[in-house]
């Protein structure tokens, strides 16, 4: 699996290096393009296109990303447990859908995995402010999936998704990350 | 007078004061100097100017204080005032056409006591409507306003008993509907007009209850969201913030590695020298003008004028001429807002972002705030004009630990970013 999207970023990636120049070529005119009736299709395809090129130049440590298939909205991640944390080793996929008017909306990241988290629930939804009200468009994907990734490090127990799990997590933190090891070697391993 | 002439002059000038404060000052005048035009309408020639003041007072008072309401209260007060046109104009209508006309039971005296109700209820409600509760703030103010909500109370009950009065005339006349037809049905009207302004809540629970979409809806477009003050900032707001153009310098690679000072004008100067076009309200030629300022409505030319002519940009780092937004670095000649906490955009990628959500997208300082801070500041600082630069460096300081405090290891990245703005900047000022 790994190698497969591996593949597939070095495929993007070559693709990106062509598309980067041509709106390098057409920047000029379409910036004058640009009427302040903001067209958010267009725009946001720009925007997801150039984090896309970021993202395949220069992941993010234990993160990688890249669209599904020919929708530059849909795309597929996978997030490696970090080191120290209970999930170390576990290999986790991540589904981000992008919206139309995206930099001015979050994405929506989903657990495609299971993971025992207490801000991570059974259907893979997250409790993250920055995916919710504290969004910004200066955010990107690669700084959303960072997040998430020290989230894995650093659980919000004071703000849960799963009561039950945060509860463990702040009483008796061992018998958490014994299940959550458990839970990793099972689904993401 | 003298001092209500001052005071108007206050007013009047583009002092630097917030609208608030402005407006009660105006206020303040106003209702200082009424008595005295009264004496002033008296004694004729003399005082006539002084009374056209005072006038003209109220008039800017009223205008003042209509601009600075939000635009969901606009639409209301004016609303309001129709329906209490029509129906003084109703009823001392239908009581004049059936003047001889009697029944068994005092409806005329119903109407009478009705009209003169909402007319004594009308001023309150648009005082009420002109101040709201969050607006208040002086002592002389809290005490006039605690007195108008006295009146208001008893005004509401005195409808609340004249209501029920109204319908017990009704219920039990007999000769009413057929000797005086007109003021029977008319005070019908009105109670069924109660009946409907008693069942509001009611109807708005039921909306909640089963449609809860249908409320969203009415009141996204009713922007009640912005009266709470949450969400988006207004269009003035946005208008207000600074614009600068982006000039590449070929050069400039090579003189930051030699010389880094050498093109770069001190920095914080665009956003305190632009001149923003905030203004009481401009003595207008039109009134059309006038009239769609009033509702904010009006088109962005008349209410700012086009003559800024926005400053250069000139950027030390390259790195930095990158719109956060849409990721492109800036071209040549292009617009940006300079937001007040010092970070630019595009000006057609941050202005969708702040008519939805009124925080900066790098440091999530609220722009209305900062536009209200930075009417103040420039009141103060518009004596000295030297301190404006160590003011913006302490602005910068304040976000910077905003953005520690408020969202975490995210923006770890933007702030080394802005903290090597900061550095250029303060090489600028050095050299400088």
């Amino acid at each position: 699996m790994n190698t497969s999207s591996n593949r597939r970023g070095a495929s993007s990636r070559s693709n990106i290096t062509t598309t980067t120049t041509a709106t390098a070529g057409t920047s000029s005119s379409t910036g004058k393009q640009i009427t302040p009736k903001f067209n958010p299709t267009s725009s946001s395809a720009k925007r997801i296109q150039k984090e896309l090129a970021e993202i395949s130049l220069d992941p993010p440590c234990n993160c990688s990303a890249g669209p599904k298939g020919d929708n530059l909205y849909e795309w597929a991640s996978t997030i490696t447990g970090p080191a120290g944390s209970p999930y170390d080793g576990g290999v986790f996929f991540l589904d981000i859908t992008f919206p139309q008017d995206y930099p001015f909306k979050p994405p929506k990241v989903v657990y495609r995995t299971r993971i025992y988290h207490c801000n991570i629930n059974s259907s893979g939804q997250i409790c993250l402010d920055i995916l919710k009200d504290n969004w910004s468009p200066a955010l990107t994907i690669s700084k959303v999936l960072l997040s998430i990734c020290s989230l894995l490090t650093d659980a919000n127990p004071h703000d849960p998704l799963v009561g039950s799990i945060a509860h463990q997590y702040l009483h008796s933190r061992e018998e958490h990350d014994k299940v959550a090891k458990e839970w990793t070697k099972r689904y993401a391993s | 007078m003298s001092t209500l002439a001052s005071r108007s002059n206050n007013g009047t000038s583009s002092s630097p004061i917030t609208r608030s404060q402005q407006r009660t000052a105006v206020l303040s005048s106003v209702l200082s100097s009424t008595p005295s035009s009264s004496i002033a309408t008296a004694s004729v020639r003399a005082t006539a100017r002084g009374s056209r003041r005072v006038r003209q007072n109220w008039w800017e008072y009223i205008v003042e204080s209509f601009r600075s309401i939000s635009r969901t209260s606009r639409v209301l007060l004016v609303l309001s005032l129709i329906t209490v046109f029509i129906q003084v104009v109703i009823t001392i209508i239908v009581l004049v056409i059936s003047k001889d006309r009697d029944c068994d039971r005092p409806l005329r005296l119903f109407l009478e006591l009705y009209i003169v109700r909402v007319i004594i209820a009308c001023p309150v409600n648009v005082y009420l409507y002109l101040n709201p509760r969050d607006h208040r703030q002086n002592h002389e103010a809290s005490r006039r306003d605690s007195w108008v909500d006295k009146l208001k109370s008893f005004l509401d009950l005195f409808a609340t008993l004249w209501f029920i009065i109204g319908n017990y005339l009704l219920f039990t006349t007999n000769t009413c509907q057929d000797t005086a037809p007109a003021i029977f049905y008319l005070s019908l009207t009105w109670v069924i007009l109660g009946y409907i302004i008693i069942t509001i809540p009611i109807i708005l629970c039921f909306a909640v209850i089963f449609c809860l979409p249908c409320v969203l809806v009415v009141m996204r477009v009713l922007r009640v969201g912005e009266a709470v003050g949450i969400g988006g900032a207004n269009d003035d707001v946005i208008q207000k913030i600074p614009l600068v153009i982006y000039k590449a310098d070929e050069g400039i690679d090579q003189q930051i590695t030699t010389e880094p000072a050498v093109t770069i004008p001190p920095p914080s100067t665009p956003p305190m020298t632009v001149p923003t076009p905030e203004h009481p309200p401009p003595v207008v030629t039109h009134k059309k003008f006038k009239f769609k300022n009033l509702f904010g409505m009006g088109g962005k030319s008349s209410t700012h004028p086009s003559p800024i002519i926005p400053e250069p940009l000139i950027l030390p780092n390259p790195d930095d001429a990158v719109c956060a937004i849409c990721l492109s670095s800036y071209e040549d000649g292009e617009e940006l807002r300079r937001l007040w906490c010092s970070h630019h955009f595009h000006k057609e990628c941050v202005d969708p972002w702040l008519a939805m959500n009124r925080r900066c997208p790098n440091c999530r300082k609220d722009v209305v705030e900062m536009a209200d801070e930075e009417k103040k500041k420039k009141g103060k600082g518009a004596a000295s004009d030297d301190n404006n630069s160590n003011n913006n460096n302490n602005n910068n300081d304040d976000y910077e630990i905003e953005i520690g405090e408020g969202s975490g290891r995210i923006n770890d990245d933007e702030n080394r970013h802005t903290e090597e703005l900061h550095q250029g900047e303060e090489d600028v000022y050095r050299k400088v």
